[in-house]
């Protein structure tokens, strides 16, 4: 055990070093932006894994929670003139109270599909209030003209530089998912994805872990949403649509929901990939769709459980372990 | 008054689009047992064929309904072919991922082969607005209502009168004594998806005059879902009255609070109902299944 932890954090070491380094080998401000998107996504994707992955509840918030940070911390900035270092963390905060406020009376009376239509009347309630609250949010028209992050006197003002912290928040916000699932929390959480009834009678309190799950997400998304909002510089109801929490959906199922690495990879699947089908551009959801269906029949638990899977199966075969251990998610 | 009525004409007109759609989502899960969130892109896609065979093929109104259904019903069967039959023992939240993945592929492929451009349809009945106890209602309207009831009666009598229907009933009530009694359960969900289907492209045809033919039909179904919950999950008079609750509170609310918030006023029954009655109009209290 030792031996492997070991190789693991050199392997963490190194992916960490590859992705500090990006910015010095990629010239194209297009690719470091895609980039910066693509992290984006990733913790709104790592948000949405604690909910549906760890606690497998099913829900469609995320891309509200996303719109409200975004919110929150462009106008926290504009009208309060806070410096971008205390609007995310403002943010962040505003977004995890209204998880946490909206959790508990649905955590407490709803079931499975009633959640997930409640999340859905949700996502559609916050597009409708910030597209008609006018005298905050500009309504439809958007808000331009967001400041960029400054720190220390350097103004972080291109995809190159924002990409730091970009990566600053993805590496502290996946760590945080790391430490979380292998601890007593991520365990009962856990506990509740396998069989709520069987946790509930071990003596974990289902209600705290569902409520503490769906307000971390919204914590996750109201830090994405912060960083769209400066990354962009302008933001408009239209985009924290349905859609887009679908797309954040197959992000964690084609990854592998439960898995620390599944929204990493699969963020950086789907953000990256359609670039390369520049051909396709339009039709990008009819891919997702495809995919999404083919993953549900062949891999049900996404690259990281199907690569599992697989080194199981190898190591049976090669090592004649019959019974080899498999720890899911390890 | 004649504003009251007004409103709750054209409410109950929109409430019995909700209901069809929200029909089809009930009818599935009562027979296979898992929640379809493609039936908004499958109502998108009725509206799309129908006005295929009204504009392009030329086909008289009842003729294009008729043929839409029929097609419609193959692609229902194939539906449930691909994202419902490979994952029948899978439990319930893959099914709903891959039912999901359905519907993203349908709302950006009818694109591909109908172009970005709403397509227009005309109201299956056309002609000036009929005096009816002082309102003044479209015939458009007057036609879904006597189209859905005729349909809801039909229905009644199939359930209830055939062989078929009595065996769909059997399906939906307990699968594994159904088999022990020599139904064919899987071909029983098949005509229960065929079915379903075929109420998604009849309430397609009747949205279509009202939203153009565009992906935007697809977003009924989060109004559907709304029908089905405040009716009572799970019934079949449940999701036609919950339709039919949902279409005139919507309308009314446009007219006397807010036409901006149009669309979150479903929600906000929705979450008055789970807060009150969370088992709906219809529903029963259920003791949790272990």
């Amino acid at each position: 055990m030792q031996r492997t932890s070991f190789r693991k954090s050199i392997f963490y070491l190194v992916l960490i070093a590859i992705a500090v380094l990006i910015p010095q080998i990629v010239e194209s401000r297009y690719y470091m932006s895609v980039l910066n998107l693509a992290s984006i996504y990733l913790i709104l994707a790592a948000g949405l894994n604690i909910y549906l992955g760890y606690t497998g509840m099913m829900g469609f918030t995320q891309v509200a929670f996303w719109g409200i940070g975004s919110y929150a911390s462009a106008l926290a900035m504009i009208n309060l003139k806070m410096p971008f270092w205390t609007a995310l963390p403002f943010a962040a905060l505003f977004t995890g109270l209204i998880g946490f406020l909206l959790a508990i009376p649905s955590m407490r009376r709803l079931k499975r599909f009633y959640l997930s239509v409640t999340t859905i009347g949700f996502v559609e309630i916050t597009r409708l209030i910030l597209e008609n609250w006018e005298s905050l949010t500009k309504g439809a028209d958007g808000l331009p003209g967001i400041p960029r992050p400054v720190l220390w006197g350097i103004k972080f003002n291109t995809p190159h530089k924002f990409y730091y912290i970009s990566l600053f928040f993805v590496i502290i916000l996946t760590a945080f998912s790391y430490l979380l699932k292998n601890s007593r929390v991520g365990l009962a959480m856990q506990a509740i994805r396998e069989d709520e009834l069987a946790a509930e009678v071990m003596g974990v309190n289902t209600f705290r872990y569902k409520v503490l799950a769906f307000t971390l997400s919204a914590v996750y998304g109201g830090v994405a949403g912060s960083l769209y909002a400066h990354f962009v510089g302008y933001i408009s109801p239209n985009v924290y649509v349905f859609q887009e929490a679908v797309t954040v959906l197959c992000m964690v199922l084609i990854g592998g929901a439960g898995y620390v690495g599944g929204p990493v990879i699969g963020a950086l699947l789907l953000t990256i990939v359609p670039e390369w089908l520049r051909f396709m551009h339009e039709y990008k959801a009819l891919v997702y769709g495809v995919a999404v269906v083919l993953m549900a029949v062949y891999m049900p638990k996404g690259i990281l459980g199907a690569t599992e899977q697989i080194r199981t199966r190898i190591r049976q075969r090669v090592f004649g372990e019959k019974n080899a251990p498999v720890y899911p998610g390890q | 008054m004649n504003t009251i009525l007004q409103l709750l004409f054209s409410g109950i007109a929109m409430g019995f689009v909700y209901a069809l759609c929200a029909l089809g989502i009930v009818l599935i899960y009562s027979s296979a047992g898992v929640v379809n969130f493609a039936q908004g892109s499958l109502v998108m896609l009725g509206a799309y064929i129908g006005v295929t065979f009204l504009t392009k093929a030329g086909l008289p109104v009842i003729l294009s309904v008729i043929c839409s259904a029929i097609v419609m019903g193959f692609v229902g069967v194939l539906f449930e072919r691909i994202a419902y039959y490979p994952l029948r023992d899978q439990g319930s939240t893959i099914v709903i991922i891959s039912t999901i993945g359905v519907s993203v592929f349908l709302n950006d492929g009818v694109y591909v082969l109908w172009g970005r451009a709403p397509l227009f349809f005309p109201p299956l009945l056309g002609g000036p607005p009929l005096e009816l106890l002082g309102a003044r209602v479209p015939p458009q309207n007057i036609a879904i209502a006597v189209i859905t009831l005729a349909l809801l009666l039909f229905q009644t009598m199939f359930f209830k009168r055939t062989w078929l229907g009595r065996k769909m009933r059997a399906v939906a009530q307990d699968q594994d004594t159904a088999a022990l009694m020599g139904i064919k359960v899987p071909k029983m969900i098949d005509f229960t998806f065929a079915y379903s289907t075929i109420l998604a492209a009849i309430a397609g045809i009747f949205a279509a005059p009202l939203f153009f033919v565009s992906p935007a039909i697809a977003q009924i179904l989060s109004k559907a879902f709304a029908s089905t919950v405040v009716g009572g999950f799970g019934s079949i008079p449940g999701a036609i009255i919950g339709g039919l609750c949902v279409g005139v509170t919507e309308t009314f609310a446009a007219y006397y609070l807010s036409s901006a918030y149009r669309d979150a006023w479903a929600f906000l029954l929705l979450i008055l109902f789970l807060l009150v009655r969370p088992q709906g109009i219809f529903g029963e209290i259920v003791a949790e299944k272990v």
